[in-house]
């Protein structure tokens, strides 16, 4: 079948049309929210929404990649996320239609930002690897080159902090793109490498290093306040609550640390490699880890309350809703878990791993599955 | 398709499934156990086992569980299907095995088929080498699934693993700790000089060395980089297609800045060693270098002093002897072959690491072999140089090391039975009794008979530290059948070899870090044994023997197993510091753990767990016959036994021939007998150039079906049989070419064609870089044709092919092949012959006939071990560069025979990767019956291994 020059003209602009992102009114926000990982700056894991189980399935949206381990993003009625594939797909939080897809190129490893019209994305590649996207026109409005980025960036006031692979943690002006400053650890002579999301509170930045330091500079010029060594190496990204910082290690430990001097307080060992980040809740923190087990903790002494052991490999960030703890599992199943006891009292099996967190909006709960899908749940019938 | 292109794809249709069992030559897998499978449901597992074995299999499902859950953690990834786990009691069981088409050598452990995501383990006795082996190849199966996930993840269609180092290395790595095995390569390699970097591996590729490289990279990796960076240069390998970027922007240094760090860090290891330690060669006296050595032990008659041992200078692993002064006077001195393995179905192969060798004082040697489905005892006497007796034991299948009684009536050794244990037993020669010592679980090895008779001290994972690898030496009291423990700590003893006199006991440990030879006076035994030292050498030693006051022992250097020789043995023992032994406690002995699971006994039914092995399409175009399309799937059950090949294929030009252009073939090959046997049908149809019979194309259709069963006698003979029977119609002739078309003629022919064939083949070849360079092949077949509806066919078949290689130098060797391939009947075909495949200087195929013969003599030798070619960018090495020089005599007649053609001449022959072998030849024909050369010189390129 022969295509006339007409018909392959509109053949290509349909093609191009579906690689645009564009959206003609404005994002209203609202107190429901995820507009970072983990919840906010001080990546808690926490939402004040509460949802008890059961949870059934609303809608599921075909993303055409796999993901990073840090969730999506909700700015009002949007949804932002980013694929290993380099492409950023908006959709509609309510009946998940795809509000526009566009393909960066690179891999991106956590969801975009979204400030007003503003999106910033970064991408896991050395030229252009920080970029401001305007969702109003349509197109790029800086692109800086800072290294590769494989952690979730940080909006804070005006400026925008992320913690590159090996170029250290830059702060940048979110309007033009201008490096604010720059802080980079050296070992042995060789720049620190860095997979962990940094964290904020008041005026300082913690991130934890591949090397097992946990960092803390400061905000306003990125000057070192104190660094610590705890292990032979740190992957997840601290949580901090007040003056405190917790953080687990790939040696089996959970540390809490005092933000102001980097003393530690306590230190618990769980036995198993931790990967994510905390969800912070009252008196109490939860951590699991990569041998399956889910853990609370008490927040001032470090002392286990439970430990369980769930299916699989737990390899990102638990979301504590009320007294329920839901945690994706590498074994294909969303755990929900009553935080007081550690019991699992629901679970749901997706139709793949659970690799990033659930992030809850509206009462709406948002799993992200292999090998491509964003799946929506709402609250059930009960049985 | 011509009757020898019908048969040529039958044979590759079964070649393709059933590999040796039916190609032309090759040894034989041989199925000669029936196993009843069982099958052994765990959380993440399906295990695979026979009744005869089912505790092991309990041990074996905890031991895999508990490595998932270790491995899920260390890749952060988790296998999303059931893994399939087939467990083997004995080597021996497990080479029998069609998850793999090939043969399965010695030294193979057990490894991960990804087609099928099969792992496949053999039990050696030891539960420690066990685990070490599961966990070996789960570490496979996890990176495998993380690797292919990552892709998809990543939407990359691509099919690709890390480098082979990195595989093997992360393998090692992450199933075992560094132990003297490790340490014994490593410090070799860097303190001979023979170390290999990271920039450079792939020369090394495959190797053991390889393997330990990797694991020690690995470990360098971790210590200095961190651990994390290992899962890291996993997570990060969708990012480029070349590994050293990959490591490069993980590790922040390329191979060549790494290679800096890492050498530099084994040379400060290392290095400082030989400030307080010798090298074998710096402190011992050489007896045997060449090749692997190992087991030896002395015997001395008429003065005569000698050494008895197994070694593969050769290529064949045989037991051989060196007179010890003919060797301290000439270190080039050559062991003189005593008794060859590998060639016979008597002596099928030794275990050249595991089976010690005993001397009697009367001088019978007694040794191990495999012989068929289980190990043989056999008893050789060394006077008369002739194997006098020949035991094969009903219940055991492996058999270990052997020791005499002093009375030489007796032989204590250690078998394997059906279910996997490995214990000590003593067989009476002269009641022919065998009484079994010991019954456990626990691997008991290494028998050394004390000479007052009343004990036999062995090496046993039986201590505390057992299940952790730990083996110790034990006393077995005769008297009373009790076991007294006599070293025990965390460390390693084995190979106990009680002095002539029964003061001492001579055995190898690696208590400090290192395998040496240590002593200890037996009257020690009791309350904590004090041991001496006997060697400190820095890599290893072990398989200690005495010879008289001295020591004789192997040692490992330059990455070879040499036997060597320390004087005065007993002024060693004096002068050396000793150790004493950790203080004897009462021990609470250790049990394996064992998982309990699903079971279900069921044997594998065909309808059940049969999955694609190969899917493949193709499309093809020719200038004469046209395009033609089709695929090809082959699918087989789990455990290989039985499989299904299809091909369908269409040639059609119009759409008229679509239907009548249909070819099909689909074949069951079934191979878990020990007959094995293939049953098939076809249909094919359309435009066919006999090869055999120039310029005549001709359409054909032809349908039918066959059946072939072969039958190993061993491994290197076996006899096949098989009949068809096919309807062939030829309907017309057409062609571009018709020097020899006659209008008049009726080209047009039917036939029902029953064939039947028998053949014999026997084949113990040893191979080099290009071809056998020892041993010998031979195949005679008999086959009939006839046209049993129409009578348009009635022909006999005769075809001999035999091949000798004699052995000129280890890798030189002088080869000669003889042919004759004769038809003769009504219709009889024509064979083919020309090319650098067999009468060279001719043109390929060129050479037409009913009847052929051919006679080819060459001379096969080393030309350059290697060649590389260093670009910019990469280098290229080429290894095993071959040269030939050849004479080939032949011809092809129908009825009448003309000259005799003949060429000489020479080539080069350069393996690529073992996968394919270029050869280039210059020389002259032979002409005017062989009174002349050929004015000119031929040149022929082309590629296949040498006859």
């Amino acid at each position: 079948m022969k295509l006339s020059i007409v018909g392959k003209l509109v053949f290509l602009i349909g093609l191009l049309g579906c690689n645009k992102l564009i959206l003609r009114q404005p994002v209203v926000t609202d107190e429901n929210d995820w507009k970072m990982f983990a919840g906010s700056i001080q990546r808690l894991n926490f939402t004040g929404e509460e949802l008890a189980p059961p949870l059934v399935k609303v809608w599921e949206y075909d993303a055409s990649a796999g993901f990073g381990p840090f969730g999506v993003t909700i700015n009002g009625n949007i949804i932002c996320l980013g694929n290993l594939c380099g492409e950023v797909h908006l959709i509609d939080k309510i009946n998940g239609k795809g509000l526009g897809m566009k393909d960066f190129g690179p891999a991106i490893y956590a969801p975009p930002l979204l400030d007003a019209n503003l999106l910033f994305l970064a991408l896991s590649v050395e030229n252009g690897s920080l970029l401001a996207y305007d969702l109003s026109r349509g197109s790029i409005v800086w692109r800086k080159s800072i290294g590769r980025i494989e952690s979730a960036i940080l909006l804070l006031d005006n400026s925008i902090i992320v913690n590159t692979v090996d170029n250290g943690l830059i702060s940048i002006d979110k309007k033009d793109g201008s490096v604010i400053w720059k802080y980079q650890q050296f070992n042995n002579h060789r720049q620190s490498t860095s997979h962990s999301s940094p964290a904020a509170y008041g005026e300082t930045i913690v991130y934890g290093a591949d090397d097992g330091s946990i960092v803390a500079v400061n905000s306003h010029d990125g000057s070192p306040r104190w660094q610590k060594r705890v292990g032979s190496g740190l992957a997840a990204t601290p949580s901090i609550q007040e003056n405190n910082i917790f953080i687990g290690t790939l040696d089996g430990k959970v540390l809490s640390l005092e933000l102001s001097t980097g003393n530690i307080l306590w230190s618990t060992d769980v036995g198993g490699k931790i990967y994510s980040s905390a969800a912070v809740g009252e008196g109490k923190i939860f951590v699991v880890t990569a041998g399956s087990e889910v853990l609370c903790l008490k927040k001032g002494t470090g002392e286990i309350i439970w430990r369980f052991t769930l299916g699989g490999v737990l390899g990102s960030s638990p979301l504590l809703s009320g007294n329920i703890l839901y945690i994706g599992s590498f074994d294909k199943h969303l755990y929900a878990v009553e935080s007081n006891s550690g019991k699992v009292i629901w679970k749901y099996k997706a139709e793949g791993r659970i690799v990033s967190p659930p992030v809850l909006s509206n009462g709406l709960l948002y799993i992200l599955t292999e090998d491509r899908s964003l799946v929506a749940l709402r609250k059930g019938e009960s049985d | 398709m011509t009757r020898f292109n019908k048969y040529v794809l039958i044979t590759v249709l079964l070649f393709t499934s059933a590999y040796s069992q039916f190609s032309y030559f090759g040894r034989n897998k041989v199925q000669y156990t029936s196993f009843d499978w069982h099958l052994l449901k765990t959380d993440h597992f399906d295990i695979y086992y026979y009744p005869e074995m089912k505790e092991l299999a309990g041990r074996g499902a905890f031991l895999a569980e508990e490595s998932y859950k270790i491995l899920q953690e260390k890749f952060m990834y988790n296998v999303p299907s059931r893994i399939p786990l087939i467990f083997y009691s004995t080597h021996l069981h497990f080479q029998q095995t069609n998850t793999t088409p090939g043969l399965i050598p010695e030294g193979v452990g057990g490894f991960f088929e990804f087609l099928k995501g099969r792992v496949v383990i053999p039990y050696t006795g030891s539960m420690w080498d066990f685990k070490h082996v599961i966990r070996h190849e789960l570490v496979h199966v996890f990176m495998h699934g993380k690797i292919s996930r990552l892709f998809l993840n990543h939407r990359i269609a691509q099919d690709r693993l890390p480098p082979l180092w990195f595989v093997e290395g992360l393998a090692e790595y992450w199933s075992i700790d560094w132990d003297t095995q490790a340490e014994m390569v490593l410090r070799d390699a860097t303190i001979s000089g023979y170390i290999t970097p990271l920039s450079s591996i792939d020369q090394i590729y495959g190797s053991y060395l390889m393997y330990k490289e990797g694991q020690s990279i690995l470990r360098f990796i971790a210590n200095r980089y961190g651990e994390n960076r290992i899962l890291q240069l996993m997570e990060n390998f969708w990012q480029s297609n070349s590994f050293e970027d990959v490591f490069k922007s993980t590790l922040g240094v390329d191979y060549e800045k790494f290679d800096e760090e890492w050498l530099y860090a084994l040379k400060k290891e290392y290095y400082p060693l030989l400030k307080s330690l010798d090298s074998p060669s710096g402190a011992s006296e050489i007896l045997v270098q060449k090749g692997f050595n190992t087991k030896p032990v002395y015997w001395e008659t008429n003065g005569n002093r000698q050494i008895y041992f197994v070694g593969n200078h050769s290529g064949y692993t045989s037991i051989y002897k060196m007179n010890i002064d003919s060797a301290l006077a000439n270190r080039e001195t050559l062991p003189e072959l005593v008794v060859e393995g590998e060639r016979s179905d008597e002596f099928e192969a030794f275990h050249p690491f595991q089976n010690r060798l005993a001397i009697s004082k009367k001088g019978m040697l007694a040794f191990v072999t495999k012989k068929g489905e289980k190990d043989a005892l056999h008893l050789f006497d060394l006077v008369e140089k002739k194997n006098i007796r020949t035991y094969v034991f009903k219940d055991l299948v492996v058999l270990g090391s052997a020791s005499w009684s002093p009375d030489g009536n007796k032989i204590a050794f250690s078998g394997i039975d059906m279910s996997g244990s490995n214990d000590l037993y003593v067989w009476d020669i002269e009641t022919e009794h065998l009484e079994r010592l010991t019954n456990d679980f626990y691997d008991d090895r290494d028998p050394d008979w004390a000479p007052d008779g009343s004990t036999i001290a062995f090496a046993s994972d039986r201590s505390e530290n057992g299940e952790d690898g730990k083996y110790h030496l034990f006393r077995y009291q005769l008297s009373t059948n009790d076991i007294y423990y006599v070293t025990q700590g965390n460390f390693n003893c084995s190979s106990p070899r009680y002095s002539n006199d029964g003061k001492y006991l001579l055995f190898t440990s690696d208590i400090d870090g290192t395998r040496n030879i240590w002593m200890m006076r037996c009257e020690e035994q009791i309350n904590g044994p004090k041991m001496r030292k006997a060697t400190g050498f820095t890599t290893g030693a072990f398989d200690p023997a005495w010879a008289d006051n001295n020591l004789i022992f192997v040692g490992f250097e330059d990455f070879s197993f040499r036997i060597r020789l320390v004087e005065n043995i007993s002024m060693l023992f004096d002068s050396s510091k000793e150790i004493t032994a950790t203080e004897f406690k009462i021990e609470k002995p250790w049990k394996p753990k064992t998982i309990g699971g699903t079971e279900e006994s069921k044997p594998l039914k065909y309808a059940e767990d049969y999955t694609l092995d190969v899917a493949q399409s193709q499309i093809a175009t020719d200038p004469v016959f046209g395009t033609w399309g089709g695929a090809y799937l082959s699918m087989s059950d789990l455990l290989g036994n039985e499989q299904y090949n299809f091909l369908v294929y269409n040639t059609a030009e119009s759409m008229d021939e679509l239907l009548s252009s249909f070819n099909v073939a689909i074949s069951r090959v079934s191979l878990h007998r020990r007959t094995n046997h293939a049953f098939g049908i076809y249909r094919f149809s359309g435009r066919r150039y006999d090869l055999t019979d120039p310029d005549l194309y001709f359409y054909e259709k032809v349908f039918g079906g066959y059946y072939a069963l072969s039958y190993p006698f061993s491994k290197f003979r076996r006899i096949s049989l098989s009949t068809s029977i096919s309807h062939s119609e030829k309907d017309a002739t057409f062609g571009t070419i018709y020097e020899r078309y006659n209008e008049n003629i009726d080209y047009s022919r039917r036939a029902l064609f029953l064939s039947n064939s028998i053949s014999f083949t026997h084949d113990n070849s040893l191979w080099g870089p290009s071809g056998p360079l020892d041993g010998s092949r031979y195949s005679a077949t008999l086959a009939y044709t006839s046209d049993i509806q129409y009578s348009h066919a009635n022909y006999f078949s005769v075809i001999l092919d035999y091949r000798q290689y004699f052995r000129i130098g280890v890798m030189s060797a002088y080869a000669m092949r003889y042919w004759l391939f004769y038809n003769d009947g009504q219709e009889a075909r024509r064979f083919f012959m020309g090319g650098s495949w067999d009468l060279r200087g001719y043109p390929r195929w060129s050479l037409r006939g009913k009847k052929i013969w051919l006679t080819s003599h060459e001379l096969r030798f080393p030309l350059l071990d290697e060649v590389r070619l260093r670009f910019p960018f990469t280098s290229i090495s080429f290894f095993g560069i071959r040269g030939a020089l050849f004479c080939d005599a032949g011809n092809a007649w129908d009825n009448f025979y003309g000259t005799t053609l003949g060429s000489v001449g020479g080539g080069v022959r350069i393996n690529l990767g073992n996968f394919i072998v270029f050869r280039y030849d210059i020389g002259k024909r032979i002409e005017n019956n062989f009174k002349n050369f050929q004015s000119r010189l031929f040149y022929q390129f082309f590629f296949g291994w040498d006859f």
